[in-house]
């Protein structure tokens, strides 16, 4: 690399850092503003329904006090009357305690003259009515009216809730009460609390209230802040004002809050800056990647073009075109605008697709939050409204309890009238005395001789179980004959001998449970939820499918089919789009025991400023690269011409090769592709270097993330985006959840992959054969099985049923086996192979005439090297008659033939002086040579022997060799080869038989046919 | 002789004390401060800190005087005197209030807040004015001079005779009471008619649904910081008062804490 491309190189990186820096920073704050823009509507929704919930839940609070209040009243003045009419003329403190023991709320009845002294009382007091703190109560006897109540806590645990009520000018009755339950119901934390727990604010965001006078803490879901001074917690009170939406810390916490001043109090919404920056610094840190991914690419790749450029000085001139004082590379151009086009593309696919995996993500978890909350509510107001019913059953009998005590005390009063007075005082509608016959004694009913037995409505059905001597009942809600909604408590008389006399009862107007009831149906709850966004929530009944609860009043109580709410839809852990009423809404949605809650965003109301943010952040990035081609190919003159040392090639792993179109390629020889060595970068061409580099990057983003993955619990907020896919709370299909958990797995199985390979690499390089043997088939395994593996996650989270896909595998395989025989017999009889050691990696071996070097048994193939540095791949089924010629030090023999005629003797001798030498001259031969002795007496030759120990790899060239040496060395000694020659004879005279030849050749052949047919050779004759 | 050195021995380790004394008083700033009076000088158990408005101006005052550090000490009306004259504290910033007598025993500063005394009753107690608490037992924290105030300003309604002690205690109970917990608890459970105190005070301890605070101011009440009678600080501290209340940060605070 010159120098000036190094200069180049540098200024480019800084050039490319600083885009990096500013492009974060932009996109770090419009990804702020985009979240805050989202958050900023949710609450702006939830700010504008506060007054309303406040106003609600006071109210609510004060009935609760009110029908506590009008209760205790009433109770108070039914005594008071007892008094005044002179009917109880005892002032016994017993007689106190039995008034006092009609309700569980009044713990003392007093009677007082105006100035205080307690004339009687039933238990002790810790009040002194003489003083003026009491002047409320004895006021009553000026009033004539009942007192306004008030309370006094005496002490931590003591608080008393005082009602007075006149007896005559002179005395008055009075009642101290506990008021702890009504407290406790009315919501200890002022409303408050029960609004917060009716309102989600975004995700994690939350509402505190302020007093605008003590600066204390009214409302904080930590409740050991209430109370303390908010001040104190580092709220700015500059910033406490009506309207403002801003940053601020709230204890130790920053928040965007919106700040709205109700009754003189502060409302804080705030969403936590953490919420904000979760929701960001995911989205982007991907964009970020996949630029600064595109960008290093695209420097990298020019500065490979240019280096490569220089080293072939014939073409360079071509490349530039001159433009006024500067020179411009046309080729880096090309080639670097095409990455930037790319990258601009993948840049804005992977920013939108980041934007809407988050908001929809959040999106999501917001409506899972919301759906909770809606449960929350209803199961809350479920027990509030178990309560409040038997709060009210409870008041209606101590009402027939005084009556009943009043009765007791003096069956005289058994008047028409005086029950009709009771009645006007405790607020009832009727009340009764039934005698022991069922007959009344007195009511102050329309029928004033009720009978019990006659009255056949639903109210004397009630009346019957009354009869049976039932001590205190009350009844639900019942139609009476009116077709008024009634209710009767009633208790039963004893003489005073304790013996049944007949009972009390008081029917009492029900629509007033009703209205107490109604506030805490679900209806009434749901329609109080306020959603952000436009959303909805409803209920479905579980039993009859039919809408509990919609916002359009009218679908209420219609089947869900009517909203075109699909049947797949009816579950409790739904998360997804859903079309409803014929709008598309994304959906949680959590199941009671007799409900289905739903919370819904509107789809348009989802991302729907993302693919505005995706086009800005393109735009922006699109500029970056604009410059970053602009300068790359730039110079101010042409560039030294560097010649390339270029190396011979020998041992290059690269070779240019003459492609099918007649272009030149670079390509990776055979050998180097099944070899376990590393790549030299020097060998690489700029296009190679370009796709190397994009792996390294590509590989270092899979481990990353899967780095995330593994570890998230510490690196991953729990409410992140990635920490939503991976819950895998979603519903299946192909969306965009499990397209991010396919590329999250398949970064996690790229990464083992990796380092599984890494390892078996390094362990079969360090240890024997054998293990790189099985490193290599475990490696090919690998790569089969992630893919598998891969592939079965995806189709998981695709929502295709992956036990049918591994039953279909059997069918598959079947299918499969009989299609690809050859392969499932390649794959068995590589494992055979493997398992029965024939050979391993590194061997020698001949197979089927094939010698060579085995250099890798994979699952379907075994590849050798052959001489000449060729890759033989055999499939594994058809290796057989192997040879393995694997040992220490193979035998090189050479047969040598000399001439009968030569004295072997002397050829001995010679070998015997010349062999030694020999082995100084061919350092190939481990051992020898040595001579084996005559192999062969031939037809023409006398053969000896000579061999040598050598490598197996060296033992064709040994031969050679050894071939040659003989060659000289019988030459030297003149010891002769035989070769086939030709020789012309002389005609030979051949010599006469003499006559006493002849006469014994006859002799000999008699005798020799005698001797035969002796021995039986007639018979073998066959009758010849 | 035995005796002398035990006398010069112990003599020895009281100035040793002294000096640590003196080392420390260099490092913080110490004042005295009450830890009742909400958004004034008010102790938060929850955070262990104190907060409100003489806190604030209290810290902004020993940066003005050169200290870096502060240090609240928690001081009643009874004890605050005594705390200020035996140097266990540098400056008294508690609702401490001029009056001519105190200006002879102790150094004031520049007063930075004017408060009021008032009476405060029960709302049962069905008072319409504050005649009304003519002959009414009158709650007072021990220590202060709520009694005097309360019967000077029935005095210049010409409904009692003189303002002294005695006269006083002749026409309304008196009551007077160390904590001032028990004295609200007195109010709330009747055994007094009446609270007399300075609004801030009164404030605190103020439940709109229970109680009333009269209109009427029965005085004036400047707070001050002060310090020891011809101690070295009470001229840094005039000056630094005045300049707080010159510079407009004392109306600051106050805008901040009411």
């Amino acid at each position: 690399m010159s120098g000036n491309l190094k200069k180049k190189a540098l200024l480019l990186v800084a050039v490319e850092v600083i885009f990096i820096l500013g492009l974060g920073f932009s996109l770090l704050k419009m990804q702020t503003r985009l979240a805050l823009e989202t958050k900023r509507s949710e609450v702006e929704s939830v700010v504008s329904a506060l007054p309303e919930l406040k106003a609600e839940a006071d109210q609510k609070a004060s009935d609760e006090q009110l029908d506590f209040d009008r209760h205790m009243e009433e109770l108070t003045s039914a005594i008071a009357w007892v008094y005044r009419e002179g009917i109880e003329n005892t002032l016994d403190s017993s007689a106190l305690r039995s008034l006092a023991s009609t309700a569980d709320e009044i713990r003392n009845v007093v009677i007082l003259k105006a100035d205080g002294t307690t004339l009687s009382r039933a238990y002790n007091t810790p009040a002194d009515f003489k003083r003026d703190r009491f002047n409320a109560l004895k006021n009553v006897v000026v009033t004539r009216a009942l007192s306004e109540p008030f309370e006094i806590d005496f002490d931590d645990e003591t608080t008393i809730r005082y009602y007075a009520s006149y007896i005559d000018d002179e005395t008055l009755a009075v009642i101290e009460a506990d008021p702890s339950g009504v407290k406790s119901s009315a919501g200890s934390l002022s409303s408050w609390q029960s609004i917060a727990s009716d309102i989600s604010v975004s995700d994690e965001g939350f509402i505190t209230v302020i007093d605008a006078r003590t600066d204390q803490f009214v409302y904080h879901p930590d409740e050991t802040l209430i109370g303390d001074n908010a001040l104190a917690y580092g709220i700015d009170y500059a910033l406490l004002k009506d309207g403002t939406e801003t940053w601020m810390t709230i204890a130790g916490e920053k928040v965007y809050a919106t700040i709205e001043l109700i009754d003189d109090e502060f409302v804080i919404v705030a969403i936590p800056e953490s919420e904000v920056i979760s929701s960001r610094n995911m989205t982007v840190a991907v964009i970020m990647a996949i630029f600064i991914i595109v960008t290093v690419l695209m420097i990298s790749y020019a500065v490979f073009v240019l280096e490569e450029q220089e080293e072939n000085p014939d073409t360079i001139r071509d490349n530039y075109r001159r433009a006024g004082a500067f020179y411009y590379n046309i080729t880096v151009a090309k080639k670097i605008m095409a990455i930037a086009l790319v990258g601009t593309l993948l840049i804005f696919l992977g920013s939108l697709y980041m934007q809407n995996l988050f908001s929809i993500s959040m999106q999501a978890l917001i409506n899972n939050d919301e759906a909770l909350s809606v449960e929350t509510s209803i199961s809350s107001g479920q027990e509030e409204a178990d309560r409040t019913e038997s709060e009210y059953k409870t008041r209606y009998l101590e009402k027939s309890r005084i009556i009943n005590l009043i009765l007791t005390e003096d069956e005289n009063l058994s008047t028409r009238k005086n029950l009709r007075k009771l009645s006007s005082l405790l607020d009832l509608k009727y009340a009764y005395h039934i005698g022991p016959d069922g007959t009344a004694v007195a009511t102050d009913s329309p029928d004033a001789s009720y009978r019990v037995s006659a009255d056949q409505s639903a109210a004397g059905d009630i009346m019957r179980l009354l009869m049976k001597g039932t001590a205190e009942y009350t009844s639900d809600p019942v139609t009476d004959e009116t077709g008024e909604e009634i209710l009767i408590a009633g208790t039963a008389l004893y003489d005073r001998d304790g013996v049944w006399n007949g009972f009390t009862a008081v029917e009492v107007d029900a629509s007033e449970l009703a209205a107490a009831l109604a506030k805490r149906d679900i209806g009434y709850i749901m329609s109080r939820m306020r959603t952000a966004s436009d959303g909805i929530v409803f209920a479905i009944d579980k039993d009859s499918g039919l809408i509990s609860y919609y916002p359009r009043g009218s679908y209420i109580g219609r089947s869900y089919s009517d909203l075109g709410i699909p049947d797949t839809a009816l579950k409790g852990d739904l998360t997804g789009y859903v079309t409803i009423d014929s709008a598309r809404y994304y959906v949680s949605s959590v199941e009671t025991d007799s409900y289905y809650l739903y919370a819904g965003t509107p789809e348009s109301r989802i991302g729907d400023k993302s693919v505005y943010a995706a086009l800005i952040l393109t735009l922006l990035s699109f500029i970056c690269m604009a410059v970053i081609c602009l300068l790359l190919p730039l110079e101010t003159s042409l560039p030294e011409l560097t010649p390339d040392e270029e190396d011979d090639g020998a041992n290059a792993r690269f070779i240019d090769v003459n492609g099918a179109d007649g272009r030149k390629r670079r390509t990776e020889t055979a050998l180097s592709r099944w070899s376990n060595n590393a790549f030299s970068w020097d060998e690489l061409t700029s296009g190679q270097r370009f796709v190397l580099l994009l792996k390294i990057m590509m590989g270092i983003f899979a481990v990353i993330i899967c780095v995330m993955i593994v570890f998230r619990d510490k690196l991953l907020s729990p409410r992140s985006v990635f920490m939503y896919v991976l819950d895998g709370n979603w519903e299946r299909g192909v969306n965009i959840f499990s397209l991010t958990g396919c590329f999250l797995y398949i970064c996690i199985i790229t990464t083992v992959t990796i380092v599984l390979k890494a390892v078996l690499s390094e362990i079969s390089r360090t240890f024997d054969t054998a293990v790189e043997t099985v490193c290599r088939l475990l490696s090919s395994l690998v790569k089969y099985v992630s893919v598998i593996v891969a592939l079965y996650m995806c189709f998981a989270l695709f929502g295709v049923d992956t036990s049918t896909l591994l039953a279909s595998a059997g069918i598959l395989s079947l299918v499969i086996g009989l299609g690809a025989q050859s392969l499932v017999s390649d794959i068995i009889a590589g494992l055979f192979i493997i398992f029965e050691g024939e050979f391993r990696v590194g061997d020698v071996v001949t197979i089927g005439g094939d010698r060579g070097t085995v250099m890798e048994i994979s699952v379907r193939t075994t590849k050798i090297k052959e001489a000449g540095d060729n890759v033989r791949v055999i499939s594994n089924s058809s290796i057989g008659n192997v040879l393995n010629m694997t040992k220490a030090n193979s035998v090189a023999t050479c047969d040598f033939a000399i001439e009968y005629g030569e004295s072997l003797e002397r050829v001995e001798y010679v070998l015997s002086k010349e062999l030694p030498l020999m082995k100084d001259r061919l350092p190939a031969i481990v051992d020898g040579p040595y001579y084996k002795g005559v192999s062969e007496l031939g037809d023409s030759s006398v053969n000896i022997r000579i061999l040598a120990y050598c490598k197996e790899s060296d033992r064709f060239q040994l031969v050679r060799d050894l071939n040659r040496e003989f060659k000289l060395l019988f030459d030297k000694y003149d010891i002769n080869i035989p070769f086939p020659q030709v020789v012309v004879n002389q005609p030979v005279s051949f010599e006469e038989a003499t006559r006493w030849q002849k006469e014994r050749a006859d002799e000999f052949a008699k005798e020799q046919s005698r001797l035969v047919s002796a021995k039986g050779g007639s018979a073998e004759e066959g009758g010849t | 002789m035995k005796k002398k050195f035990i006398a010069l021995g112990m003599g020895l380790i009281f100035s040793a004390l002294g000096a640590v004394s003196a080392l420390a008083s260099e490092g913080a700033l110490r004042v005295g401060v009450k830890d009742y009076i909400v958004g004034f000088s008010h102790f938060s158990e929850t955070s262990g800190l104190y907060y409100g408005l003489e806190i604030d101006l209290a810290r902004e005052l020993a940066s003005r005087l050169g200290y870096s550090d502060i240090e609240y000490v928690r001081v009643t009306p009874d004890n605050c005197e005594e705390m200020i004259d035996t140097g266990e504290i540098d400056i008294l910033m508690a609702a401490y209030s001029w009056t001519e007598l105190r200006s002879e025993q102790r150094d004031f500063s520049p007063s930075y807040y004017l408060d009021h005394a008032a009476a405060m009753a029960a709302k049962s107690s069905l008072y319409t004015d504050i005649t009304d608490l003519m002959g009414k037992s009158i709650g007072v924290i021990h220590g202060s001079s709520a009694w005097f105030v309360f019967g000077s300003y029935f005095h210049d309604l010409g409904l009692i005779p003189a303002t002294d002690q005695d006269t006083v205690k002749k026409y309304f109970d008196i009551v007077k009471v160390d904590e001032i917990d028990d004295l609200y608890h007195r109010l709330e459970t009747g055994e007094v008619d009446a609270v007399v105190s300075d609004r801030v005070i009164l404030r605190s301890y103020f439940d709109e649904d229970k109680y009333m605070i009269f209109d009427e101011d029965l005085s004036d009440e400047a707070y001050c910081a002060v310090t020891a009678k011809g101690s070295p600080l009470s001229e840094p501290v005039y000056a630094a008062m005045q300049e707080l209340i010159d510079d407009g940060t004392v109306d600051s605070l106050i805008a901040k804490w009411s």
